[in-house]
């Protein structure tokens, strides 16, 4: 099952697709304007991307630099080859101590690591605490959105959920009301719990320190009231420096929301008394990425979810459509990474049209990689196979002149002789959501020849930029 | 596991990549000139609320978000007067944590009124340094928080900000931007997410800025 036939499972509810669309673009206009408002906004971005590529060329360094501080300050650190070994390191610490209940916050890394369910075979409750991943956790779903978890869910469905596992009244789907329940809930669960497990946004060599952001306060209730914190963190949010913050910082909200800052910023070093701070460094796969000169600036990634929300698949398909832990472009150029085979759909959700490199506050060449991704597919022989006839047919028409105006001829003739409904069927599923423009009665050679004709006969320049009427294909 | 380190540094240096972009530098942005008006729009964009007050009196010159005054007498004696955790002298703490025991019970807490270190014009958010643990916890677990911050409070952006912190030293620090909130049921804003349900900045201005008046 690939991405087309997951998608349709999603736009097959009009008005929900429609919402989701209109949602995350209004989400992509918040953030032009707060983007408006700094002045140096496109040097901005290109500063973060060259801060983000210099931690890239000099992972090994930093990460040292960052150990040996962090574990000056009174941090442990860890470090995990892979999922497996990231999840043991976690489930080891929280054995050992005897704990038995876990808050969680927002970490695609967790997610992408399978933590959870790891843990919960152990017999270690673990909850999440951000409201759209409590949400999609309650509804046994993964996350659509890498920063609004929740956001293919209309407010009945959350009611619902909520009635069904917090004894919310039926009906209720106010989101005040829901999300005072949840509040009410995750309270008691954050005053219980024995540990608190979080993300990293970004970890800093200079100084060992970690920083981590959230509006809902739920990374700091999961710090401030347990005595362990364990920070999981992927090989790529380290940078350098202090001064590199406040570049990084000025962008994340921004892009991701449209705040000039999100609510919580919170800096941790090292461990106060009678507490515990552990960091897990997780590689699971970074490394290897790193090695591949197409993809590895994608590395560079802050996972502020600006490509997902201004890509027009994206909006209009579902991130749970791309059946991956992250979803969107970013993800599209990642997934493949870990399994070609299994996402080779990927790099083609994509019309090329370049808005997600357009808002990257990193300026990752997406679209680029996307492209370079169906090469990929296409050498290793990975496209299905009516894509690859289609392909090999087109190149040998496209690259004949003759043969190009001869099928273009029958084209044009049996689209005016065959019935429109048959057309139709044989250009599927391009004509699924839409009807095919009127074909143009003659080739545009045909069509260019004629005018150049007319042009002389009047006398005038045969000028190249003037437009005619339907001269469109050829 | 001193395995797993090696062996990652050993992958990560040998897959060394060179992408030579070389940093430029940014100018820091400079302060605005209606900075206070700025710095207002952007404490309100975000769900609090900005009070100038001169530094005398202030305790009774500003509006409180609970219903009684904090300093009115009143615990104890019938009236439902606020818990307060402050770490300002000026104001008693009482109930929870007032007495900087372990406070994990969660018990009800109607405010917390702390020291920030300063406000950046550009986003609305204050730099706090708690100096305790349980004045971190009284910031989020009570419904309404006050930050105040006094006299040369100000930097334009989050460059000079951190110029002013020591980051090698700091065990906890947060930039602080409004209350606790959250969108994540149909992008529909709600305060007071987990922590706080108001956020209001204090700024204690004495000496008048040039050309203006002392008082909000
Ligand atoms: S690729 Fe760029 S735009 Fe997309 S989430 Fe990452 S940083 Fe944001």
């Amino acid at each position: 099952m690939g991405h087309v036939s997951r998608a349709r499972a999603f736009v097959a509810d009009a008005e929900r697709t429609r919402w989701h669309d209109q949602a995350l673009w209004f989400v992509r206009a918040k953030r032009d304007a707060a983007a408006d408002l700094v002045p140096d906004w496109e040097a901005l971005r290109s500063e973060a991307a060259a801060i983000k590529r210099e931690a890239l060329e000099r992972l090994p360094e930093l990460w040292i630099e960052f150990e040996a501080q962090a574990t000056r300050a009174g941090a442990v650190v860890h470090w995990a080859r892979d999922a497996e070994e990231h999840n043991a390191i976690v489930a080891r610490l929280l054995r050992e101590r005897g704990v038995t209940r876990v808050v969680k916050s927002k970490s695609m890394l967790t997610e992408e690591c399978g933590l959870n369910p790891h843990l919960e075979r152990q017999g270690i409750e673990v909850v999440d605490t951000d409201l759209g991943e409590r949400i999609v956790q309650l509804r046994s779903e993964p996350p659509s959105h890498i920063v609004m978890p929740a956001i293919h869910l209309r407010r009945g469905e959350v009611g619902e959920t909520f009635a069904r596992t917090m004894g919310a009244p039926e009906g209720l789907d106010d989101p005040d009301a829901l999300t005072a329940l949840a509040r009410h809930d995750l309270r008691a669960r954050f005053l219980a719990a024995e540990a608190g497990i979080t993300g990293v946004n970004f970890a800093v060599a200079e100084t060992g320190s970690l920083v981590v952001v959230s509006n809902e306060g739920n990374v700091d209730l999961g710090t401030a009231l347990p005595k362990l914190h364990i920070a999981c963190v992927g090989l790529e949010k380290i940078v350098p420096a202090k001064r590199d913050l406040p570049v990084l910082l000025r962008l994340l909200a921004r892009s991701a929301t449209g705040q000039a800052i999100s609510a919580y910023t919170s800096h941790f070093r090292g461990a106060s008394a009678g507490r515990e701070l552990h960091v897990v460094i997780v590689d699971n796969g970074r490394s290897r990425l790193l090695a591949e000169p197409d993809f590895r600036e994608a590395l560079a990634c802050i996972r502020c979810g600006a490509c997902l929300n201004t890509c027009p698949v994206y909006r209009r398909s579902g991130g749970h459509s791309y059946g991956t832990v992250i979803p969107g472009p970013i993800g599209s150029v990642l997934e493949p990474a870990r399994d070609l085979v299994a996402h080779a759909e990927l790099p083609h959700a994509c019309t090329l049209c370049g808005s997600c490199a357009e808002v990257c506050p990193v300026r990752i060449p997406l679209p680029q990689q996307l492209l370079a991704w169906r090469g990929v597919l296409a050498a290793r022989g990975l496209h299905p196979r009516r894509r690859r006839l289609a392909l090999r047919i087109a190149a040998e028409i496209l690259s004949r002149p003759t043969a190009l105006r001869l099928v273009g001829g029958l084209g044009r003739a049996l689209a005016r002789a065959l019935p429109e409904s048959l057309v139709e069927q044989l250009a599927r599923p391009w004509t699924r959501e839409r009807a095919l423009p009127p074909l143009p009665a003659a080739s545009f050679q045909t069509l260019w020849k004629r005018r150049q004709a007319t042009a002389r006969e009047r006398g005038l320049p045969a000028r190249s930029d003037a437009r005619e009427g339907d001269g469109d294909a050829g | 596991m001193s395995n797993a380190r090696d062996a990652i540094l050993a992958q990560l240096a040998a897959k060394r990549p060179a992408f030579g972009r070389a940093r430029r530098g940014l100018p820091s942005p400079s302060m605005p000139p209606d900075a206070e008006a700025v710095l207002r729009a952007r404490i309100e964009a975000a769900g609090g609320t900005l009070q100038i007050v001169p530094r005398a009196g202030w305790i009774e010159r500003i509006a409180w978000p609970v219903a009684e005054h904090p300093a009115a007498p009143g615990r104890g004696e019938g009236r439902s007067s606020p818990s307060v955790y402050s770490t300002l002298p000026e104001l008693a703490s009482r109930g929870p944590g007032a007495d900087g025991e372990d406070w994990t019970d969660g018990a009800p807490l109607d405010l917390a009124v702390l020291r920030g270190a300063f406000a950046v014009v550009e986003n609305g958010a204050v730099w706090q340094v708690p100096r305790a643990p349980e004045e971190r916890r009284a910031a989020l677990l009570a419904e309404h928080l006050v930050l105040v911050i006094e006299g040369d409070a100000l930097v334009a952006s989050l460059h000079q900000a951190y110029e002013r912190i020591d980051l090698a030293t700091l065990a906890f620090g947060w930039f602080l931007c409004g209350p606790s909130k959250t969108a994540d049921i149909e992008q529909a804003l709600v305060l007071g997410a987990h922590g706080p349900r108001s956020l209001s900045v204090v700024w204690l201005r004495d000496p008048p800025m040039p050309g203006k008046g002392a008082t909000a």
